[in-house]
């Protein structure tokens, strides 16, 4: 039990450190080079765990393109639901009517 | 939806009559009812009212009306009054519970949870918890959060069950000092105090890090003093908990990283989140020399505060002025060995992207709390880690006979002061190569070069344009002696001027001028300010415009092109100036690599704002879209359940036939489930026999 709890401690001052150059790596370099990091990186704002603010001017110009996409995406889909939910509702009423 | 997930409220069985269809005002009367007992619940898709549906009677209902189906007016009086044409939200009595439970659940410190971002969340929970809680979390927020935009319309009785239930606070209840002391365990008494000696908490605030950063303001200023000791336990606490063990000001490390890096007041935020401050101070004083880390320690970090020069040059028996020379030196040798720590941390290029995979992929990024990432995933990243730093200690530290050179070229290398492939990597041209040593020759620095690259290294030696004399551009005697005549004595001088400057030499003129740079870019040599000359230095009529494009630019005195670049705007709006005047001019900017219009950089502040704006549609889009998800699966489980009930062999003809053409119609949007499929065989097994039969089975 010590000995992993020291490991523990241990851990979190190797993290805090390569976390910090994590993060200024990210902050200079360009992060949505990787669509998968940028769409994660969204997500992230999405969810509020992360701030426009802590990412750079270049990644941020990306992103908007990626959120604007992915925004259309989303209309298209809302809008197919939106019509198969207007079906079922009059498929439910005919139903209804039926029996 | 199966029955028992669907919310059974006791109320009145199913008549044969309600079974076959009720009249409309048997069902108003129901829905009132309903809502008459049960006012606080919600009537959703999947309420029962004893046996009965009454979510699909309320669906059904508004359907109807929304989709133009008359009533008579009194029964379209009682709809409205029933108020179930809209879509209901959640009571807000269902809220208001949910919130009390976790108060309850988290006494204490439920607010702190509440009101600060998800982090919180993630300190304190591991891996497995975390996503359970964080919805519980985020839950309670939503619920915190609309309830207090909606103090003003809550009833009284309300409002008394959230003050009994501990909330009442958030209305504003409580003063600015009791969140604190809500937060930071410090006593209302002791704050008030405060309040009293300081004006406010947040001048004593200031003032107490502006002392954590400055001991010796503390030492003049003997109130703060007091008060930092008194309330230190408390204010610690409150700004950073895993630092207080570092914070304290007698301890001296403030200063000595102060020192150390010549800054010595720094940005309190970067200070507080640099819990490994401490470790870092000490591991570069146990690396340094003996003595100086002694007389550094003692200093600094022993005793009661600083001790004076004339102390430590007693305890040492030597002069102060040595004393305060070997601090000095001690503090350079400590940034250096700190720096060179800190390198420790840069991965390569290629381990950072691998590490972030990890780590995006496993968690959160940007969260400061490596707590919640599971053991493996430590030992993952660990090992990503530890590769990268492997691999930079072997590519730095490898010694240079690693090449596998010659006794001579490592001769030449040594008594250069080349030990380690790195130095030899930090050497930036060829030239510098050779300036190494008189020895060094062109075929030994190859075979240095082919050692390297046999290793796996790319030397970064540009070429340094050797130094060439201006026959190489087989100019005439004539011009060489111009040339000579304003300075320039080789092409490395030529390269470095610019056309303006050779259009200054006398009898030069454009086309003199054109033919020596051709000759130079014909030699495959490139001006080392044409870049930059390109923008601002072309002149225009050097570029082929038209003549009425050269004319407009005479006419507005305009030479070149970075005052168009300025004023271009305004010119090409004049009238007069067709369309096909102004197309030849961009064509032209462009076609020389010009920007032409020039594109407008957005600032910082409203690409934020743009990118904040994006981001909260996509936010409300994907709520939508799972809104709208729901919905559907909630009406298709409805139309199944319904289906199901379904006896085939008790339908008339026209009513099976009725509902196959629905099932056919709709039968992309039924799903897959095997349930469907189930049916939809039941349902052509029943098509052949009526086929078969030819008429009405009864």
């Amino acid at each position: 039990m010590e000995s992993s709890k020291s490991l523990v401690k241990n851990d979190d001052r190797f993290f805090s450190k390569v976390i910090k150059s994590l993060k200024r790596f990210f902050k200079i370099g360009n992060i949505i080079e990787n669509t998968t990091i940028g769409r994660k990186l969204l997500f992230e704002l999405v969810n509020k765990k992360l701030e426009v603010t802590n990412i750079n001017y270049k990644s941020k110009l990306e992103l908007m393109g990626i959120a604007e996409e992915e925004n259309q995406n989303l209309v298209v889909k809302i809008n197919s639901l939106e019509q198969e939910q207007e079906r079922l509702e009059s498929m439910f009423i005919n139903l209804d009517n039926l029996f | 939806m199966s029955d028992d997930n669907k919310k059974n409220i006791k109320g009145p069985e199913r008549t044969s009559r309600s079974r076959r269809k009720m009249k409309i005002e048997d069902r108003l009367e129901l829905i009132k009812k309903f809502k008459d007992e049960h006012p606080n619940e919600h009537i959703g898709t999947d309420t029962m009212y004893g046996k009965i549906h009454i979510g699909k009677m309320v669906i059904q209902l508004r359907s109807k009306v929304l989709n133009g189906f008359s009533y008579s007016p009194e029964i379209m009086e009682q709809i409205e009054n029933l108020n179930i044409l809209e879509q209901e939200r959640e009571p807000r009595s269902k809220k208001i519970d949910r919130l009390l439970e976790f108060v309850k659940e988290n006494p204490g410190l439920w607010q702190k949870y509440i009101t600060s971002a998800n982090d919180e969340i993630s300190s304190i929970e591991n891996d497995s918890k975390r996503k359970q809680t964080e919805d519980k979390y985020n839950q309670a927020r939503e619920d915190y959060f609309y309830l207090r935009a909606m103090k003003n319309s809550l009833t009284p009785k309300e409002y008394q069950r959230l003050k009994d239930g501990g909330v009442g606070r958030i209305f504003g209840e409580s003063s600015e000092i009791e969140r604190i002391s809500q937060n930071s365990g410090m006593p209302v008494e002791k704050l008030n105090e405060l309040v009293a000696e300081f004006g406010s908490i947040e001048n004593f605030r200031n003032q107490y890090i502006e002392a954590f950063l400055n001991p010796k303001k503390l030492a003049e200023d003997s109130k703060l003093k007091k008060y930092i000791i008194d309330f230190k336990k408390y204010l610690v606490i409150s700004f950073d908990m895993d630092n207080a063990n570092y914070c304290g000001f007698q301890d001296g490390y403030v200063e000595l990283k102060g020192r150390a890096f010549g800054d010595p007041i720094f940005e309190f935020g970067t200070f507080i989140n640099n819990s490994i401050l401490k470790g870092k101070i000490d591991r570069a004083l146990s690396e340094i020399k003996d003595n100086t880390s002694e007389i550094l320690k003692e200093r600094y970090l022993e005793g009661e505060g600083r001790q004076s020069l004339d102390t430590l040059a007693e305890k040492h028996n030597c002069s102060s002025t040595r004393i305060s020379q070997i601090e000095l030196n001690g503090l350079t040798s400590m940034r250096l060995k700190i720096n060179e720590h800190d390198g420790e941390e840069h991965l390569s290029e290629l381990r950072r992207k691998e590490f972030a995979k990890v780590y995006f992929d496993n968690h959160d990024i940007f969260i400061d709390n490596q707590n919640s990432l599971g053991n493996d995933v430590r030992q993952k990243l660990r090992k990503i880690y530890e590769a990268g730093l492997d691999e930079r200690k072997a590519e730095v530290d490898q010694l240079v006979e690693e090449i596998g050179l010659d006794q001579r070229e490592l001769k030449i290398l040594k008594s250069a002061g080349i030990e380690t492939i790195d130095d030899l990597l930090s050497i930036k041209s060829v030239q510098e190569l050779s300036r190494l040593s008189i020895y060094m020759t062109e075929e030994s620095m190859n075979k240095i070069k082919n050692g390297l690259s046999n290793l796996g290294f790319e030397a970064d030696w540009s070429e340094e344009i050797p130094v060439v004399g201006l026959d190489f551009l087989e100019l005439s005697a004539i011009d060489i002696s111009k040339l000579n005549g304003v300075g320039i004595n080789s092409v490395n001088d030529l390269l470095k001027s610019s056309k303006r400057k050779l259009l200054d030499i006398e009898r030069y003129g454009e086309k003199k001028v054109e033919a020596l740079i051709g000759r130079v870019h014909d030699k495959g040599l490139v001006f080392e300010h044409e870049e930059v000359k390109n923008a601002s230095e072309i002149r225009l009529d050097t570029l082929p415009f038209s003549e009425r494009a050269k004319n407009i630019f005479q006419k507005n005195n305009i030479n070149t092109v970075q005052e168009f670049l300025e004023r271009g705007q305004e010119i090409l709006g004049e009238k007069g100036i067709g369309e096909k005047t102004k197309a030849n001019i961009i064509e032209v900017l462009n076609a020389n690599d010009i920007e032409y219009p020039p594109k407008e950089r957005l600032d910082e502040q409203s690409v934020n704002t743009l990118l904040n704006g994006t981001i909260t549609e996509l936010r409300r889009n994907y709520r939508t879209l799972k809104k709208k998800q729901v919905d559907c699966n909630q009406l298709r489980e409805m139309i199944l359940s319904r289906l199901r009930e379904v006896d085939f062999d008790g339908l008339t003809k026209n009513k099976f036939f009725g509902m196959v053409k629905l099932i056919d119609e709709n039968r992309d949007i039924l799903g897959e489930s095997d349930e469907v499929k189930q049916i939809l065989s039941n349902v052509d097994s029943a098509r052949k026999k009526f086929a078969e039969a030819e008429g009405p089975i009864v």
